[in-house]
This record gives C-alpha cells, sequence and structure tokens, in this order.
C-alpha cells in the first residue's frame, strides 16, 4: 500500500467521523462510560489487593503447638497443615525463633525467665508454631482452615487468625471483582453495538461511492479500511477522555477519602495508590481497549454489508 | 476481448434473462448492443462486469476467464475495464476533478501520477475548464463526460457504456457517441448498450441484437441489418 493511498484511507476516515458527528458523538459517549467503569472498577480492585495484602501482611495464622510435641510430630503436623488446599505457604516457626524475637522486644528483662532463681535453664518457654499464609482471607476460608487445623492431634486450640477488617476487606474486594467484571463485559458488548450502529450509518450514507469503487477496481481492504479507521478514531478519542476524566475523578476521590478517614478507612490511607505511577499503562490499556473496541464494532456490519 | 460461448443465466426467482447466447468481440472493436427493454441487455452488463455469473456457458473478458476467476482477482479484472451508465453514478459531494481521481485513488495510484492523468483525461473530454465545479452544477452531458473521464483514467483497453445516451438530450447525445467513437479510435474497444436506433444507424458499426435472452442478429452495419 502506498503513502498516497494511507493517507486518502486516513483522511477518509476521519471523514466519516465528522459527518457522522451525531452518531459518533452518540458512540464516543458510551464509550467513554465504559471505559471511565472499566478504569474505576480497575482501579478500585487495584486499591482494594493492596490494603487487604497490607492487612494480610499484619494478620497472618498462627497454629501453636503443644509443649509436649517432639521434633518428629512437629514435621508431621508440618505435612498435614501443607495439605490443607486453603494455604498458600505455612512455615515453621520454633520455639527459638519465637523466643528471638521476643528478646528483641524486652531486652535484657527476657534473662529473668530463662532461668530459676539457681540459675538452671527452664527450658522452652515459648511453644513451636506454624506460620500460616492464606489464599485468600474470607470468613468462609477461615472457619474452614480452622476447622482443619482443629482436627489435626498437637494443635493448640487456641488458633490465632486475622482481624476481622481483613476478612470484610477481602470479601468485599471478591464481590466488586465480580460484580465490576460483568458490568464491564455488559459496557462492552453495548459499546461494540453502538459503534456497529455508528458504522452502518455511514456505511449506508457511502454506498454510491462503495459501488463505484468496486467498480473501478478496489480492493475489499480498501472499501473496508476506512470504517475500520473510523472504528478506531472514535475508540482512540473515547479513551483519551475516559483517561483524562478518570484521572481527574481518581484525584477527587483520594483527596476526599485522605481527607475524612473514617475509622475503618483509615487502613487505606496513605496505601492508596498514586494515579501518576500507573498512568502510562492505564493510558495504553484504554488506548488498546478503546481501538480494539472499535475495530470489533466496525467489523461486525462490514462484513455483511460489504460483498463484492 | 470478450467471448460468450452458449452463456444461460437463469436468476434466482426463474427470470430467464439470456438463453444460449454465444458471441465475440474482438480488439479495437465499436459494438453496438441492441433490444427492447427486457432483451436481456443489463444482464449481459452485469456479466462482464462479473457483477453476476452464468448459470451455463462461459464468459472470458480481457483474458479473464470469468467463470473460475478468484474473488480477490475481481478488483483487478475490474481495472481493465472502463464503465459509464445512464444515471452517470457521479458523486455528489466531489468536484469534477475528485469523482475522476477517486478512481486512482481507491486503486493505490501514486498522487504524482493523478496529478498528471486527471487534467489529462479532463481535457479529453472537454472539461478542463469545469474541474472544480461539482455535478449538480453541471448538464446531463456534461457529466457523462464526467463519468467517461473516470472510466477512461486507468486507460482501460475495454471501455462500456450502459445506455450511456439515455438521460441526455439527444443533441448531447451525439456529442457522446462521437466521443465515444474517437476512443475507439486510439484502440479502446468499446462496447455500447443503447436503444437509440438512429445514433446506431449514424455511425455504422457492428451492431449486436439481442432478444428474449438470445442473438437475434449480428452485422456489420445497421443498414445489413434491416436488409438481412
Amino acid at each position: 500500500m502506498k503513502g498516497s493511498s494511507m493517507g486518502y484511507l486516513l483522511k477518509t476516515g476521519f471523514k466519516n467521523v465528522y459527518m457522522n458527528r451525531l452518531m459518533s458523538f452518540a458512540s464516543i459517549g458510551v464509550l467513554v462510560a465504559c471505559l471511565m467503569l472499566i478504569g474505576s472498577a480497575i482501579l478500585l480492585s487495584m486499591n482494594m489487593q493492596v490494603i487487604v495484602g497490607a492487612v494480610e501482611d499484619e494478620n497472618e495464622m498462627v497454629a501453636f503447638l503443644d509443649m509436649d510435641v517432639s521434633d518428629d510430630q512437629a514435621r508431621q503436623i508440618g505435612d498435614e497443615i501443607a495439605k490443607i488446599p486453603e494455604i498458600a505457604e505455612s512455615y515453621f516457626y520454633s520455639s527459638e525463633e519465637a523466643w528471638a524475637e521476643e528478646q528483641k522486644k524486652w531486652g535484657a528483662a527476657s534473662a529473668m525467665v530463662e532461668v530459676d532463681v539457681d540459675g538452671n535453664d527452664l527450658g522452652p518457654i515459648l511453644p513451636d508454631a506454624y506460620r500460616i499464609k492464606l489464599n485468600d482471607v474470607s470468613q468462609e476460608t477461615l472457619d474452614s482452615v480452622t476447622n482443619q487445623l482443629l482436627q489435626i492431634d498437637g494443635i493448640d486450640p487456641d488458633i490465632r487468625t486475622p482481624s476481622q477488617e481483613a476478612t470484610i476487606l477481602s470479601d468485599l474486594e471478591r464481590a466488586i471483582s465480580t460484580v465490576g467484571s460483568v458490568i464491564v463485559v455488559i459496557l462492552a458488548v453495548v459499546s461494540v453495538v453502538i459503534i456497529a450502529n455508528t458504522i452502518k450509518i455511514t456505511i449506508f450514507s457511502r454506498r454510491k461511492e462503495i459501488s463505484i469503487m468496486r467498480l473501478v477496481g478496489a480492493t475489499n481492504t480498501f472499501i473496508k479500511m476506512p470504517f475500520l479507521i473510523e472504528g478506531m478514531i472514535i475508540g482512540l478519542i473515547s479513551a483519551l477522555l475516559a483517561f483524562g476524566g478518570l484521572w481527574i475523578a481518581y484525584n477527587y476521590a483520594t483527596q476526599f477519602i485522605m481527607q475524612s478517614p473514617s475509622s475503618w478507612l483509615e487502613i487505606a490511607v496513605g496505601k492508596l495508590i498514586d494515579f501518576r505511577d500507573i498512568a502510562t499503562r492505564m493510558l495504553a490499556g484504554f488506548a488498546i481497549g478503546g481501538a480494539g473496541l472499535g475495530v470489533v464494532g466496525a467489523n461486525l456490519f462490514i462484513r455483511r454489508h460489504l460483498k463484492v | 476481448m470478450i467471448e460468450f460461448t452458449n452463456v444461460s443465466k437463469v436468476y434466482e426467482n426463474g427470470t430467464k434473462a439470456l438463453s444460449n447466447l454465444s458471441l465475440s468481440v474482438d480488439k479495437g472493436e465499436f459494438v453496438f448492443v441492441v433490444g427492447p427493454s427486457g432483451a436481456g441487455k443489463s444482464t449481459f452488463i452485469k456479466l462482464l462486469l462479473r457483477e453476476e455469473t452464468p448459470t451455463k456457458g462461459i464468459v472470458k473478458v480481457n483474458g479473464y476467464n470469468l467463470n473460475k476467476i478468484k474473488k480477490r482477482q475481481i478488483p483487478q479484472f475490474r481495472r481493465s475495464l472502463g464503465v459509464v451508465f445512464q444515471d452517470f453514478r457521479l458523486i455528489p459531494q466531489m468536484t469534477v476533478y475528485d469523482n475522476v481521481a477517486f478512481a486512482l485513488r481507491v486503486t493505490n495510484v501514486a498522487s504524482r501520477s493523478i496529478r498528471q492523468r486527471v487534467p489529462y483525461v479532463l481535457g479529453l473530454v472537454g472539461l478542463a475548464a469545469k474541474a472544480r465545479n461539482y455535478p449538480d452544477q453541471l448538464s446531463g452531458g456534461e457529466q457523462q463526460r464526467v463519468a467517461l473521464a473516470r472510466a477512461l483514467v486507468n486507460n482501460p483497453p475495454l471501455l462500456i457504456a450502459d445506455e450511456p445516451t439515455g438521460n441526455i438530450d439527444p443533441e448531447l447525445s451525439l456529442e457522446i457517441v462521437e466521443l465515444l467513437n474517437e476512443i475507439n479510435k486510439c484502440g479502446t474497444t468499446v462496447v455500447m448498450v443503447t436503444h437509440e436506433h438512429e445514433l446506431v444507424a449514424r455511425f455504422g458499426h457492428r451492431v449486436i441484437s439481442i432478444d428474449h435472452g438470445s442473438l437475434v442478429s449480428d452485422a456489420d452495419e445497421w443498414g445489413s441489418f434491416y436488409e438481412g
């Protein structure tokens, strides 16, 4: 394809958008709404993940072993724990490690509990334990894992579990991503249909030109191209608008959260993602998504309406 | 250049448009195709342009066997034809210049040769001065000459004219056919479908007459058609 043809095709594509501006405007409107919602869903779930991650780090499950458990038994218990499917990883946290950590906190005072008044070693003070990281910290998983742990011999019934906030946040995050995905899919379908209709109108208003193009020997690709470009332009314009809109809206929302921290939102403050950190990725994703939806929409009707 | 061998065309709705038509047109000829409405002239043109395929028989045009041509070869084939229609088929939003240039733009011709070629053919049809006008500012005869310029702009060896004078005043019709005659003298094969007998009689070219989808006569001149 020569440069002059490429120029012609691009020009025609832009002209199509302009000539059909009312429908183009409608498509852009819907597509912007769609992309902004997709973006919001992504931002929300990214932030949720960061927050949940932070909360989870502070809240792992700890299963203490009974004091009289031997090393061999401890190993066996470890194997049993590893078999529980909801557990991402677990590691042995020995009595000595636990004590070393406690000593750091207590300093010299810790010596007081190591030996009795006669200087005899008292032996281990703290129990061995397994520290457990879960795949997620939903209430359901917690209950299930707790039950399974309690059935293992040698584990102390007093299992330390993550706090309630983590559980709520994690449940919320899952709900948001599920609902978000459904909304995104519906909106994507709506945008494709709207774009397809816009392109259909352009095709209709250009049917004379198309018939002449066919007559003088324009190839199918050449005939289709301006319509695909039209779809792509609509997609890209929408992507830019949605990107700008989302940036403004996000900054506004984060400022609002920072200024009025309610009790449980406090965890979030300071951990929220800065839009600038993800702006490039977001823009690239929007551009690809917008252009993609545009081209898919354009293609939907071209096949049926542009036969040789 | 054109070869129809036992061509029949029956449309899906059962209309029999052509039955067992055989004819051939050689390079450099000027041929009138005449016949009453419903004789099958339009189908003949559609087969020539590969808008339709024959139900039976073989159609060969410009060295392409149109029965066997692949879909992606069709654009290439059509670039070897120039076509004008009764209704001109110009794009009203484009100037005369752009209407002609359009045929080149959409077939990947470089801008430089477009800038050379378009004024040349507009000069050929006597419309150089109206290049910037829009079709609705021109008379019917002038519009048809624009269409003719568009048909000729990529220098096709075969020109097909489907009732080119149908929408034009009689005096101007003569001009158009004279123009076609000149084009033919330069070596382009011309096939003109018409039902205006006066024009046909005036130019003394070969006349193919079809009716009810079959060949009625094929004469060197209109006169011999009457006598025969």
